[in-house]
């Protein structure tokens, strides 16, 4: 994988970037350290016409429900000139808590696209679990793509062919079965119809209780 | 109502006590009915019959005892109406007294129809006549109908000659009829180009050996020129056609004119795709027989999946494969665009050692410049 910031390789376990030096706590001046609570759809810059926001928040529903455990998030917005859209994207899969039907959602199951109208670039972000299973030669190849859509302004359709490019990807990678309820918590809460929000998140590095789980 | 049902009753009961007392007037007659009666011996007693009686006074005096000998005997049929020559001339048939039959009577259709023949054996057939072939070589070049044998009669005759003429004269591709019996052959040492010279002088023409009453074996030979205008298998559909319509009747004279009325319906669509006729061009002498099943690959697979489907397997076949195709089509596009309601994937959960300081991404992914 490859540094967000200088573009250069990063081994795995590695704390920061070895030629850049780049990690998370970087990017702490600029955005902070605390959660931000996000819409799947974040358009600071009102780039994405109604008609095609409702049709790209479709997409995503039918998206989520197909992969149970995944999601999509979208930033559009003018970020500062010291901020690459995939640094952007990197701090939110990792402070971000983003409002989806499924809130219990990992957000190491997460994919989030960044445009940025300053730079002109935009960025294919994925978490820890997704980049398992999407290459990095196919999420330069979408990344490409939405681009190609962005320079004919045609940003809703490029969300949409991206996001048929993700599942058609996630689908060969994913096991299929049949739709089946909703997994159903137990213990008192549940019963009480209460979930708890990000129950399965695992902590931080910086937070002292933080210990690195494996996911099975 | 309460009060007239007993009334009903009561008048029911009268009238069932009063109908066997009613006598009839016969029975009161010393039991005779009123019937005609007639002596043993009266002599009028056959016309009264209504004549189902022999007209043989000696056998009604015999009495039914002499009846014995007609109901012993076989049933045979009774000879025909009187004719007015006893003999009929040579060449005249019975059919032929219709040409005195007024106009009505002729349209109708005759109601004896001969009875259906088989179809004669191969090993039955005889080689056609010399003088069959020589009569068609010497028939003058407007007879269009050649029948040596004489085997239409008179009426059906002239008129196959008036269509025939009609057609010679508005169509490019004449046409002459060559009449053979049906136990005749076309030998295999038939010398067309005499045939083929004598007509030549007509210009393009289609000649049609036709054995009476078994019209699929007719052989169709046209020019060489009409022959090579179109596709081996357009003119084996043409003459396949001409026989299965006339195959639509069963009398061999009706067979032989819807025969004769189809060929000059194709012959026009023939001169449709003919190529335009080139005055300096001269027209090839010689005669060529539209083969019965050209054979075309395409075309023996299309008539084999017709046959073994009795002609309905293949359309619907084709449309089978269209559905099975759609359907694929369909659900490659769900596929794509991802709305398959009707199942999930679960993604499989790999063990990734967190790097960059960060607890759910790694910074993974790809940049793309939209300037």
């Amino acid at each position: 994988m490859n540094c967000p910031h200088c573009d250069s390789p990063v081994p795995t376990g590695s704390h920061g970037c070895p030629a850049c030096g780049f990690a998370l706590p970087t990017l702490k001046p600029i955005l902070g350290d605390q959660w931000v609570r996000l819409e799947r759809i974040t358009d600071a810059v009102q780039a994405l016409p109604l008609r095609d926001s409702r049709t790209v928040e479709v997409l995503l529903d039918d998206f989520e429900r197909q992969f149970p455990q995944a999601f999509i998030a979208i930033y559009l917005g003018q970020l500062p000139r010291q901020l690459k859209p995939a640094e952007l994207g990197f701090w939110l899969l990792n402070h971000g808590a983003f409002n989806t039907p499924q809130v219990a959602k990992r957000n190491d199951f997460g994919l989030i696209v960044v445009i940025d109208y300053t730079s002109m670039d935009c960025a294919v972000s994925l978490g820890y679990a997704l980049e398992g299973l999407i290459s990095p030669s196919k999420v330069a190849k979408s990344a490409d793509n939405l681009a190609k859509f962005l320079r004919k302004n045609q940003l809703g359709p490029g969300l949409e062919a991206l996001i048929a490019q993700i599942t058609s990807l996630l689908s060969r990678a994913g096991r299929p079965e049949s739709r089946r309820p909703a997994h159903h918590q137990s213990g008192f809460a549940a019963d009480m119809g209460l979930r708890s929000l990000r129950s399965d998140h695992r902590k931080l590095t910086g937070d002292p209780e933080a210990s690195p789980r494996t996911h099975q | 109502m309460v009060k007239i049902r007993p009334v009903l009753s009561l008048v029911i009961c009268v009238l069932g006590l009063a109908i066997p007392s009613i006598k009839c007037p016969a029975q009161t007659d010393g039991d005779l009915l009123p019937l005609p009666q007639w002596a043993p011996n009266e002599e009028d007693l056959a016309p009264l019959l209504g004549g189902l009686l022999p007209q043989d006074p000696q056998i009604l005096q015999a009495g039914p005892e002499s009846s014995s000998a007609y109901s012993n005997s076989e049933p045979h049929l009774g000879s025909g109406p009187p004719l007015v020559y006893p003999e009929l001339p040579p060449g005249l048939q019975i059919g032929d007294m219709g040409l005195f039959l007024p106009e009505s009577l002729l349209s109708q259709s005759s109601p004896a129809s001969s009875p259906l023949r088989p179809p004669t054996p191969e090993i039955a057939l005889e080689r056609l006549p010399p003088e069959v072939f020589e009569a068609a070589v010497n028939a003058s070049a407007d007879q269009r109908l050649i029948d040596p044998l004489g085997l239409v009669s008179e009426m059906p005759k002239a008129s196959l000659e008036r269509f025939l003429e009609f057609h010679a004269r508005d169509a490019r591709i004449k046409t002459i009829v060559l009449l053979m019996d049906r136990q005749h052959k076309l030998p295999d040492s038939v010398d067309w180009e005499r045939l083929s010279a004598e007509k030549a002088s007509s210009g393009d023409f289609c000649l049609v050996v036709y054995p009476f009453g078994e019209p699929w074996r007719a052989r169709v030979f046209l020019s060489r020129n009409v022959h090579e205008s179109a596709s081996t298998r357009y003119l084996a559909d043409m003459a396949a056609d001409c026989v299965s319509d006339s195959l639509q009747v069963s009398e061999p004279q009706d067979q032989l004119h819807r025969f004769v009325v189809r060929l000059s319906t194709r012959l026009f669509w023939l001169e449709k795709i003919m190529p335009a006729r080139d005055s300096s061009h001269e027209s090839q002498h010689g005669l060529k027989e539209v083969a019965e099943s050209p054979i075309e690959p395409m075309a023996d697979w299309v008539s084999f999946l017709a046959a073994i489907g009795s002609g309905w397997l293949l359309p619907s076949g084709i449309g089978v494969s269209a559905l099975v195709a759609l359907s694929l089509l369909i659900r490659r596009r769900r596929d794509v665009a991802g709305i398959d309601r009707s199942r999930v994937y679960i993604l499989p959960e790999p063990n990734v050692e967190p790097r960059l300081g960060g607890a759910f991404s790694g910074g993974a992914g790809a940049s793309a410049s939209f300037k």
